[in-house]
């Protein structure tokens, strides 16, 4: 009974993974400018990843691979937003100004710093 | 999107389907045997008796043509001192600016860790899948994201390009005088348990002779060769690039 319901649970992960994972997909297809796209680009990892990761280690037969399946997906969730942060951080600084953004929070907050 | 024309998108489209179609295709047909011939099966009942490792792979790579594996690294040193030539004349513009804060702190925890993974990869080569060229390869991974993310005046005061040549020069020097040693003992070049390195006990960390020392020489060969490239490319990226204000990503 319990295999029975561990089993659940992990497919009930993976199939949450695969959906991040196609909602991704189709963020990257359909989003307007390169802002967007990243954002959906990084739920493909920390969403879709990091779940079917878990899904699997809840699989696993033994908790040695658990522990490392942890790990991979520990890691995964601390690279990932960083290099997103710095891909989006270079676009805006040379040039790339958001589609449809009409509130600009962090150039308003650079030329303030430019200007004292 | 719509700009481009509906045909290409269906052309596309039959071109992808054919080609995977194939692809599953020639899985399809590839012979599912259940015992391995030739070759393989004498590594596979050999390998440790014969060398001690208890990687295939590794043991393949450094004993038994460890002499194939010299020839590629030393394909590496050739095309790091190619490359160092090419951009020799140029002057390095050193730029300490680096990425965010956010950037900075992030790779500064991950960077041990991936430190501690690259030291496992190689010293582990003759026991779990890795070895001397896929550590190396993180090795040089490290370096080049100090250099990206730090700047490159951080990366070059941690590892000096004169660090570097000693270590490349030595580890091909190391697996060289590994060989010579084979040479002396009168059973050949590289030969591993013959020339009389200890064998050890079968799947501990000190085992398989001169394979984990080749490991090592190779890690440093390739680990200090693609950060040179690297490093010296960086160089013609510099060359036709004034520095902006706040450009950040140099």
């Amino acid at each position: 009974m319990s295999t029975l319901l561990r089993e659940s649970a992990a497919f009930v992960l993976m199939a949450g993974g695969a959906f991040f994972s196609l909602a991704s997909v189709i963020g990257i297809i359909r989003f307007p400018d390169i802002y967007t796209r990243i954002h959906a680009g990084t739920k493909a990892l920390t969403g879709g990843a990091t779940l079917v990761l878990l899904g699997a280690a809840l699989y696993a037969p033994s908790w040695q691979i658990s522990a490392k399946l942890f790990l991979i997906a520990a890691f995964l969730m601390a690279t990932n937003p960083i290099a997103s942060h710095a891909i989006s951080r270079a676009c805006y600084r040379h040039g790339m100004k958001p589609v449809l953004a009409f509130i600009d929070e962090y150039g308003n907050s650079e030329e303030k710093r430019d200007r004292t | 999107m719509s700009s481009k024309p509906y045909i290409f998108r269906i052309a596309s489209l039959i071109l992808c389907v054919s080609l995977g179609l194939m692809l599953f295709r020639g899985i399809a047909a590839l012979p599912v045997t259940e015992k391995v011939t030739g070759p393989a099966s004498h590594y596979l009942a050999r390998t440790a008796g014969e060398t001690g490792a208890r990687n295939v792979v590794g043991a393949i790579l450094f004993d038994y043509r460890a002499f194939d594996t010299l020839g590629e690294s030393t394909v590496i040193f050739t095309a790091v001192c190619g490359i160092a030539m090419l951009f020799s004349r140029r002057k390095f513009h050193r730029s300490s600016r680096g990425l965010s804060f956010i950037a900075k702190r992030g790779i500064g925890i991950m960077v041990p860790f991936l430190l501690m993974y690259a030291s496992v990869i190689i010293l582990f080569g003759h026991l779990s899948p890795g070895g001397g060229f896929q550590g190396g390869t993180i090795f040089a991974t490290v370096t080049v994201l100090l250099c990206v993310v730090f700047g490159s005046s951080f990366e070059s005061q941690y590892f000096p390009p004169r660090t570097k040549d000693i270590l490349e020069s030595g580890g091909a020097l190391l697996f060289s005088g590994i060989g010579l040693i084979g040479l002396a003992a009168g059973t050949g070049f590289l030969s591993n348990i013959a020339a009389g390195f200890p064998a050890g006990t079968f799947g501990s960390f000190l085992s398989a002779g001169s394979v984990p020392i080749l490991n090592v020489a190779v890690g440093m060969k390739v680990g200090a060769g693609l950060s040179t490239i690297f490093y010296s490319m960086i160089k013609m990226l510099d060359a036709g690039h004034d520095h902006r204000e706040g450009g950040g990503i140099e």
